[in-house]
């Protein structure tokens, strides 16, 4: 049983941090007028830069989807120091300066080399804030489904080969379905992480810019009050999808 | 048929094998051994979720030694039930590829599990478990059935019934089934033959009562609950043959071994009397009880003859002769009851 002090405490900690995270959140927004939100809306510029945001976090997270699961599955079986150095390599992106890591891809993706190889212009593009995105978020995406497979016993896929599934077909039938959910909770990550990103992605591709991107650049050229709005939005956004997200997340059961 | 042909696997310090046993189609075999013995390993092995190092595993005369599990044709059914835990228990059944929906009724009946089938797994008791996991078992029509110490998490009266109902399968489907478990009571009452492992080595295969009867080792005698295991020497006095363990000579059968030995005397085999009896019986010793042990349907009397020996008897002849600990006792054996292994 745990004493009165113990959890007074305990509240008035979690309390401090609560409200560490939530009055500048609650400034901007109050701080904000409904008539600015709406104006900044009908703005061409803001709607494009937002569209661009989410579809390249879109495509960054389909993207480490289908390249980062098998990766994060390999990596949950197979017991040995190659994918223990894998896996220590995966969190690169999350302790690096994103400005490093958008210098680190610009060596890569500037080049004429692979423009040329794979026919796709990196630089200034969606395929560049994508590639910047990915980057940086597919960590988020495989941690989460590491722990995911992880917690699929191995003896279940065993299982399902006794029962005459071959090892595509037990993948597809008994460990997938069974990880599921951190799986998605891995791909909201991914995405939430790949709209927010901003270093990376100025570096490899000012344009066409991308809601974080515009925010800056608004507020180094015409201050607070005209980048606000547009922080609000997206906030407001964000914070719509991704709960209802993870609602429909934490709803699912095995 | 199943053969294992010079079978050999290293798990760092631990070595299996070398393994050479063949089981007959329909056999109920288990294989028996403590914790760690590598009876488990020796199921994945034919189960070929682990690749052999050398040897060859044959079913009816084919190596399957580069089949995946799916090819073999066999079933697995696991201490820990391991149901898909997101399938209810029909989809459960269902689930091989290889299962034949119009058994499903039949199985389900047999096993006592329709009134279970759109329930989750997690809802289960451990009981309904196993009967679902033997019932998916089943559903993959298998050659070979591998049980993985099936009962282990089970309480009594459901690793009775169970037991009852893989005993019941096996005789009607004549499937082999493969039983691995550290338990001899479990293995006696359901093998048609048992194989003892011990640290990676196959010991000794044979019917129960040979196995009981006759043990390989010491090792093994204990193991399978031999009460009275006797370290000693034989010795040859005045041209008879003794078996002697301290100071306490035991008559036993002639035979050319001199030297250290290692002999068993099923607790049946002695018989325990208030006077001296005057009997065919070569050796008659006296001795004090020690220890009072009580038994479901009997009595286990230990007693100090100069080495501890313990008497099997009836609950009704525990009375007659009034026994207490510290009760003086004479204790005669035949000479043919010594058994050397």
């Amino acid at each position: 049983m745990k004493s009165p002090l113990f959890e007074s405490l305990s509240a008035l900690l979690g309390v401090i941090i609560l409200l560490f995270l939530i009055l500048p959140l609650a400034s901007i927004t109050i701080g904000t007028t409904p008539s600015e939100i709406l104006k900044t809306l009908t703005e061409k510029e803001v709607i494009e830069s937002i569209a661009v945001t989410f579809w390249s976090a879109l495509i960054a997270t389909v993207f480490g989807t289908i390249t980062g699961i098998p990766l994060a599955y390999l990596t949950a079986r197979k017991k040995n120091i190659a994918f223990e150095l894998i896996e220590a390599g995966m969190q690169v992106p999350i302790i690096i300066p994103h400005s490093a890591a958008g210098i680190a891809l610009l060596s890569v993706f500037g080049s004429q080399k692979l423009e040329s190889i794979t026919g796709v212009s990196f630089m200034g593009s969606v395929a560049g804030i994508s590639a910047a995105m990915t980057f940086v978020s597919v960590p988020f995406l495989y941690n989460s489904a590491v722990e995911a497979f992880r917690s699929v016993a191995a003896p279940l896929e065993q299982m399902a080969r006794a029962c005459g599934d071959g090892p595509f077909r037990s993948f597809f039938r008994i460990t997938l379905p069974l990880a599921t959910r951190g799986i998605i909770s891995g791909m909201i990550m991914m995405w939430a992480r790949g709209i927010s990103e901003f270093g990376a992605v100025i570096i490899i591709a000012y344009h066409p810019m991308i809601a974080p991107v515009l925010i800056y650049e608004r507020f180094t050229s015409f201050g607070l009050d005209y980048a606000r709005p547009v922080a609000v939005i997206m906030l407001f956004i964000c914070s719509l999808i991704f709960m209802s997200l993870f609602y429909f997340t934490r709803r699912r059961k095995c | 048929m199943l053969e294992l042909k010079n079978i050999k696997y290293r798990a760092g310090a631990f070595q299996l094998g070398i393994i050479e046993l063949t089981i007959e189609r329909g056999e109920y075999f288990v294989l028996l051994g403590p914790t760690g013995s590598g009876k488990s390993l020796t199921l994945n092995l034919i189960a070929g979720f682990i690749e052999l190092e050398s040897g060859s595993i044959n079913i009816h005369g084919n190596c399957v030694n580069k089949q995946p599990p799916e090819k073999r044709r066999i079933a697995l059914v696991t201490q820990n039930v391991d149901l898909f835990p997101h399938l209810n228990v029909k989809d459960n059944i269902l689930y091989s590829v290889r299962a034949k929906k119009n058994l499903v009724d039949e199985i389900a009946k047999r096993l006592n599990i329709s009134q279970l089938f759109e329930r989750k797994p997690s809802t289960l008791s451990g009981g309904e478990a196993q009967r679902v996991a033997i019932a998916r078992a089943l559903m993959c029509e298998p050659e070979i059935l591998l049980l993985d110490e099936p009962l282990g998490s089970l309480d009594p009266s459901t690793r009775r019934e169970i037991r009852n109902l893989l005993s019941e399968i096996n005789e009607i489907k004549r499937t082999t089934f493969i039983h691995v478990t550290h338990d001899f009571e479990e293995a006696a009452a359901l093998a048609d033959r048992i194989g003892i492992l011990f640290n990676g080595k196959l010991k000794q295969v044979g019917r129960v009562e040979e196995i009981f009867s006759a043990p390989v080792d010491a090792e093994t005698a204990m193991f399978i609950g031999h009460r009275n295991v006797l370290h000693g020497k034989i010795v040859n006095i005045d041209g008879e043959q003794f078996f002697q363990v301290e100071n306490v000579k035991f008559e036993i059968p002639q035979n050319k071994y001199c030297g250290n030995a290692v002999y068993t005397v099923n607790p049946n085999s002695i018989i325990v009397s208030v006077e001296r009896m005057n009997s065919s019986a070569r050796n008659s010793l006296k001795g004090r009880i020690i220890n009072i042990e009580e038994a479901p349907s009997a009595v286990y009397v230990q007693i100090d003859v100069g080495v501890k020996l313990t008497s099997m008897i009836t609950k009704k002849s525990a009375a007659e002769l009034k026994i207490e600990v510290n009760k003086e006792l004479w204790v005669t054996i035949k000479s043919t009851a010594l058994h050397r292994i």
